[in-house]
């Protein structure tokens, strides 16, 4: 299996644990990510122009090579995803050609590691590299990009596919009634108060389900949920000492793969007590 | 529903036409006001009108009312509105068509400063550094400073580089920036003309497309 890979900018910075876990577990699975050379931003959520946007995906789209591209973060794959449509347009198509050396024909399929993993791999096949049935209840988190507005593989209500990963690996997958709600992420520099609000709720909900973890596929979530979770304790006053786990580093850590490697010493919510308990 | 007056000269039905050409905006005319948007969103109670009231305030061409609402900027952009209107509309690309005119139009607020900053940092980097993004934004913002401890745990656990990670060539990306930059000017010209017979299909309900 080989995809073209878009790894996005988080994996240059906050999400570095994200890209260690990814780097050690599909290089085991025997997954090939050859990364886009010279890639660019998506322009996430803040290219308020769409056709700039739109253009600025179309140059990834264009740059496949025939391969699907896989990427790791769900803002990314949604400015594809999106992008996609948009340039079903010959209008928009023909102006986003206007500007790009390798022009956008179409054709190329974006697609999400987790949609990697559980559908072209398959979590049958996933299963046989397991070490370690994980002893451990685990919160399904995906966010909003993952699925909406647009995926191929999932529910954009009520998504199934990390609940099964999840199961895959010996753990317990926890009823989550918040699995696709708002983190706040996108308005966390410009409106703290509310952003922390609504990680919070997150937070809160993954608490009292009885979750060891949530398991999120988002460098945005992650940061919101784990880096900002100190935040949250302090401004609404509660214990929370959630540890939020990429599905990379979960999957990692059932194939024996160690904390280190996978970047688990690198989160601002500590993982030792998870990692013991998850039964290494 | 609470009925309004509605005086003729607060309704621009120029920026009413604007907004349904775009592609999101095709369908804001076959609104029925069911609220799904509204019962859908995370943030509505901090918005000045939610989305179902927003739509209805762009049917009626309330250019002044729709563009200094803050819920273009509240918005999180989670599409869960979008993926529950029954007609169609998709609100949270509607406030992403808001967003630019209002802009063009000297709306100014934090959101409106950072997506600035954010487009800058990537046209002229390729990339967005977080800590550049988040250097330049505190410059124009001094309570970023209470944000300090928060970079400082980040760059402990090396996870925010001090270093710009740039593309090696990012000569296309000027050409990919032009594109917004002629439709901006090009934008700005076509709201200032008159629009010619249009009182005439003012009625008319553009059927829902698909």
């Amino acid at each position: 299996m080989k995809y073209s890979y878009y790894p996005g900018c988080a994996q240059h910075g906050t999400a570095v644990d994200y890209r260690m876990s990814v780097e050690a577990v599909f290089r085991r699975l025997g997954i090939e990510l050859e990364e886009i050379r010279n890639w660019n931003c998506c322009g996430a959520l803040h290219v308020d122009d769409m056709t700039t946007r739109v253009a600025l995906s179309a140059r990834t789209l264009a740059a496949g090579k025939g391969l699907d591209i896989a990427t790791p973060c769900n803002l990314c794959y949604s400015n594809l995803m999106r992008a996609n449509t948009a340039l079903e347009d010959a209008t928009i198509k023909n102006r986003v050609n206007g500007a790009l050396t390798t022009k956008y024909d179409g054709g190329a399929k974006p697609k999400h590691l987790l949609e990697v993993i559980v559908k072209d791999m398959g979590l049958l096949k996933l299963a046989e590299h397991v070490k370690h049935q994980l002893k451990i209840k685990a919160a399904p988190y995906y966010g909003c990009l993952l699925t909406r507005p647009e995926n191929k593989f999932d529910s954009p209500e009520n998504p199934k596919s990390l609940d099964n990963l999840i199961s895959a690996l010996g753990a317990e997958s926890v009823k989550y009634y918040y699995k696709t709600k708002c983190c706040g992420g996108p308005i966390l520099i410009t409106n703290e108060d509310l952003a922390l609000e609504l990680a919070r709720d997150l937070l809160v909900m993954a608490k009292d389900s009885g979750a060891d973890c949530m398991v999120v596929t988002c460098p945005m979530c992650h940061l919101q949920l784990d880096a900002k979770q100190k935040a949250v304790e302090i401004k609404f006053n509660i214990k929370i000492d959630m540890p939020i786990i990429y599905f990379t580093q979960l999957i990692g850590i059932a194939m024996g793969i160690a904390p280190k490697e996978l970047g688990l010493d690198k989160h601002l919510v500590p993982t030792d007590a998870f990692i013991a308990r998850a039964g290494r | 529903m609470r009925k309004e007056n509605i005086v003729t000269e607060s309704r621009d039905n120029d920026f009413r036409d604007l907004i349904i050409k775009t592609p999101g905006g095709k369908n804001i005319p076959t609104c029925m006001q069911c609220g799904i948007c509204a019962g859908s969103c995370p943030v509505s109670h901090e918005m000045d009108h939610t989305p179902r009231e927003l739509v209805r305030m762009i049917q009626l061409g309330l250019k002044k009312e729709v563009l200094n609402s803050n819920t273009i900027w509240i918005c999180t952009t989670c599409f869960s509105c979008s993926v529950r209107c029954p007609r169609g509309i998709y609100p949270t690309e509607l406030m992403e068509t808001l967003k630019p005119i209002a802009m063009s139009e000297g709306i100014k607020n934090r959101n409106a400063k950072f997506d600035t900053v954010f487009a800058d940092v990537v046209k002229k980097n390729g990339r967005a550094s977080e800590f550049l993004l988040i250097s330049k934004y505190s410059i124009s913002e001094p309570g970023m400073i209470k944000q300090a401890p928060f970079g400082l745990a980040l760059i402990s656990k090396g996870k925010l580089p001090l270093s710009i990670d740039k593309m090696n060539d990012t000569r296309e990306l000027e050409a990919i920036f032009r594109i917004g930059e002629k439709a901006g000017d090009e934008g700005a010209k076509e709201s200032k003309e008159p629009a010619p017979e249009k009182t005439q299909k003012e009625n008319d309900e553009p059927e829902a497309e698909k």
